[in-house]
């Protein structure tokens, strides 16, 4: 009988043994290879953390978020002499989208790593989770999220938000929508916050201006047939506006493309983020689709967007260049660079030269009104509202035709504001 | 849409999915009930037969290539994984588990350094649409849940009629006797385990157009397989098929009413409730003896 009915207390030590060799040898290894260099022997970097989604459901976004940040930084040590003459020394770590593990890294990145500022999450969960640990260490926190709530009371004063929100999306288009598509609709969300704000803005906003909202249906986020959510979309509806996200896109697309709907298709590139439009061509003929900042150049072509995109490595279709099967998340991975480049200018215009200096850069920060589209703003200029500690930009709204996304109309960024439901200067920074 | 039709809807893509996860399940119930080995890994061979797939169909260019190929790529790797990682341990639970955790980590973790973390769709190699009262259905998830049924049939008669299937029956019945009567106990793990390895890579190759290609679809698979092997009873692989079939139907029926998460605690509640009743599960003999 070759096969062990029990292993014997020699074998059982002897792989032991090779088990803790083995662990040892990981953990030296991996110590050595990631343990806090010490700092180059410029003088007195300006230390950055990241905390980005590098594994779990959101690594795409990490992915790119990681790419940005790190040529970002580059760029600005190298071509633009730094912050303030110092140079910036870029650490990340990797959230796993994981509320826990992310609020742990911020810590991490704070503590260990002496990090100044932190260019934040993606994901709501793992932001929800660190906005806390970054006031609780004093350190100032840019999110890189559409969150509504961070800007809404479930922030603080040491939050900023440079990439737009989800209540700025939805009332720059629903002027838009009303005038261009219909006035009734049925709208299709995840069952969760992000979805929640799609909902009740677009509810309240519609039913404001005299349209109305006929059919609101929530869509699990582990749904993997969307037919029976699909089949409550009110046949009256001129449109359906739709805003699911995760792997499942593809049977939703397909699904809806087949049900049989007549009204038009609203959704946002959220839904299709990394993803190559070609692959949906067929499903997707006529859909509408928000931008935040146009995957493909030709939506936006400026100076500015030629030279981001080549800072980057990214070509006119929005792929990798070295790979044209890498899609990248256009419409969000702007955020921070932004948020870098927002760093730069308050640090140099407020005169912080470290932590203790952070009540300059928060009042400096809140006290802006513009963000001028440059190399630091590449898809357009930004206002600024130190209320809520968000920023606000143009948007897009684009056709798919072909598998392709064509830019047909550009919202200015007036369209986007609103009144802030907080008032984040309110809160002392001791 | 009309409750009638949600459910004829639910019910049919409860159908669909039941028989897709029963010949994923299949592999997972087989090696339990012969070998005793809970191979956690198994959702993670699911998720790269779907990869596989994806790179075949898209660098070679052929969705049928991808149904050949894919199983006896992901099969080779099972008898690999048997061999390198299960056999030296000796099977034992309590070292299989945390062993084929590490070889899900792996694979996983590789899955998203080589494919990426976007998920991408495979298209279906044909699709027409089955007019039904109150909806159009997808004519490839007919073929789909077809193609299943045909090759649980295949399986069975694999198990009940081939020397092979003999074998493995045996082994499940009592291997040290299997031994003195000159069954190879040792090649007949190490095939089936490739054989379960490559029904999970040919459940990913087919229902691949219907759910895409993810590094993380492996996750989900992995839960309702465990729970329907459970359901079913260890190492009855019939009991595997019906409970496949019967909690996929009935959350695809519930989901006409309430959201997939509550659709699947009912049938973790239903799980719990066969349990107590009937500890082995419907049909089972309590696993390798």
């Amino acid at each position: 009988m070759s096969v062990k009915e029990s292993t014997s207390r020699r074998d059982y030590l002897k792989i032991g043994a090779g088990a803790a060799v083995a662990v040892g040898a990981a953990a030296v290894g991996g110590y050595l290879y990631t343990r806090p260099k010490p700092p180059p022997p410029e003088k007195n970097p300006i230390v950055i953390g990241l905390q980005a989604e590098l594994t779990g459901i959101g690594s795409l976004y990490g992915a790119w978020y990681q790419r940005v940040t790190q040529r970002g930084v580059d760029y600005i040590n190298s071509q633009l002499g730094g912050i303030a003459g110092r140079p910036i020394k870029l650490v990340m770590e990797d959230t796993a989208t994981d509320a826990a593990v992310g609020a742990r890294k911020v810590r991490k990145l704070i503590l260990d790593d002496k990090a100044d500022f932190i260019n934040g999450a993606l994901f709501s969960n793992v932001l929800l989770a660190s906005v806390p640990v970054a006031k609780e260490l004093k350190t100032i926190y840019f999110a890189n999220s559409e969150d509504y709530g961070i800007v809404s009371g479930e922030g603080n004063r040491y939050v900023f938000q440079i990439i737009t929100d989800v209540r700025a999306q939805v009332t720059s288009i629903v002027d838009w929508i009303l005038e261009n598509v219909g006035m009734k609709w049925s709208v299709i969300y995840p069952d969760y916050a992000f979805g929640y704000y799609h909902r009740d803005w677009f509810t309240t906003l519609v039913e404001e201006r005299g349209g109305k909202v006929l059919e609101r249906i929530p869509v699990p986020a582990d749904a993997s047939d969307f037919l029976p959510y699909i089949s409550r979309i009110d046949p009256e509806s001129d449109g359906v506006y739709h805003v699911l996200v995760g792997p499942g896109i593809f049977t939703f697309v397909k699904q809806l493309a087949q049900y049989g709907f007549e009204g038009e298709k609203f959704g946002f590139v959220d839904s299709i983020e990394g993803i190559d439009t070609e692959t949906i061509a067929d499903d997707t003929g006529g859909w509408w689709f928000w931008e935040a900042f146009p995957r493909r150049l030709n939506g936006y072509d400026t100076q500015y967007n030629r030279t981001y995109r080549e800072i980057i490595g990214v070509d006119e279709e929005g792929s990798a260049v070295e790979d044209k099967k890498n899609i990248s998340v256009f419409s969000h991975m702007h955020s921070v660079w932004e948020s870098l480049f927002t760093i730069k200018k308050c640090v140099e215009g407020s005169g912080w030269e470290s932590k203790a200096d952070n009540k300059k850069f928060i009042e400096y920060l809140e006290n802006t009104d513009k963000l001028d589209e440059g190399i630091g703003y590449p898809a357009g200029t930004k206002l600024f509202n130190g209320k809520n500690h968000q920023a606000f930009g143009q948007h897009f709204i684009s056709k798919m035709e072909s598998g392709k996304l064509n830019m047909k109309f550009r919202i200015p960024v007036d369209k986007s504001l609103y009144e802030p439901s907080v008032d984040y200067r309110q809160e002392p920074i001791d | 849409m009309a409750i009638e039709t949600q459910l004829l809807l639910g019910l049919m893509n409860g159908i669909v999915y039941g028989l897709v996860v029963a010949l994923i399940a299949l592999g997972l119930s087989l090696i339990f009930g012969l070998m005793g080995v809970v191979n956690v890994s198994h959702g993670e061979l699911f998720m790269l037969g779907g990869i596989v797939t994806w790179y075949i169909v898209n660098y070679l260019g052929g969705y049928y290539i991808a149904l050949l190929a894919a199983p006896i790529l992901i099969g080779g790797l099972g008898i690999g994984i048997e061999r390198i990682v299960l056999r030296p341990l000796g099977y034992k639970p309590e070292n299989t588990i945390i062993a084929t955790i590490g070889v899900l980590f792996i694979i996983q973790h590789s899955a998203l350094l080589i494919f990426g973390p976007a998920p991408r769709n495979v298209l279906a190699p044909f699709d027409f649409v089955v007019q039904m009262p109150g909806f159009g259905y997808s004519g490839y998830r007919i073929i789909v849940s077809a193609i299943s049924a045909v090759l649980l049939v295949t399986v069975w008669t694999l198990v009940h009629k081939t020397r092979f299937g003999l074998y493995v029956r045996a082994c499940q019945q009592n291997q040290e006797v299997a031994t003195t009567l000159g069954i190879p106990v040792n090649r007949v793990f190490m095939l089936a385990f490739g054989l379960s390895s490559a029904l999970a890579a040919l459940g990913a190759a087919i229902s691949a157009p219907l759910l895409s290609v993810h590094y993380l679809a492996g996750l989900d698979i992995l839960i309702i397989s465990f729970i329907v092997v459970i359901v079913g009873g260890l190492g009855s692989l019939k009991g595997t098929v019906l409970a496949a079939i019967l909690i996929c139907t009935m959350e695809g029926v519930a989901s006409a009413f309430v959201a997939p998460t509550e659709a699947r605690i009912l049938s973790l509640i239903l799980l719990v409730a066969v349990l107590v009743v009937r500890p082995s599960g419907l049909f089972g003999r309590g696993g390798p003896r």
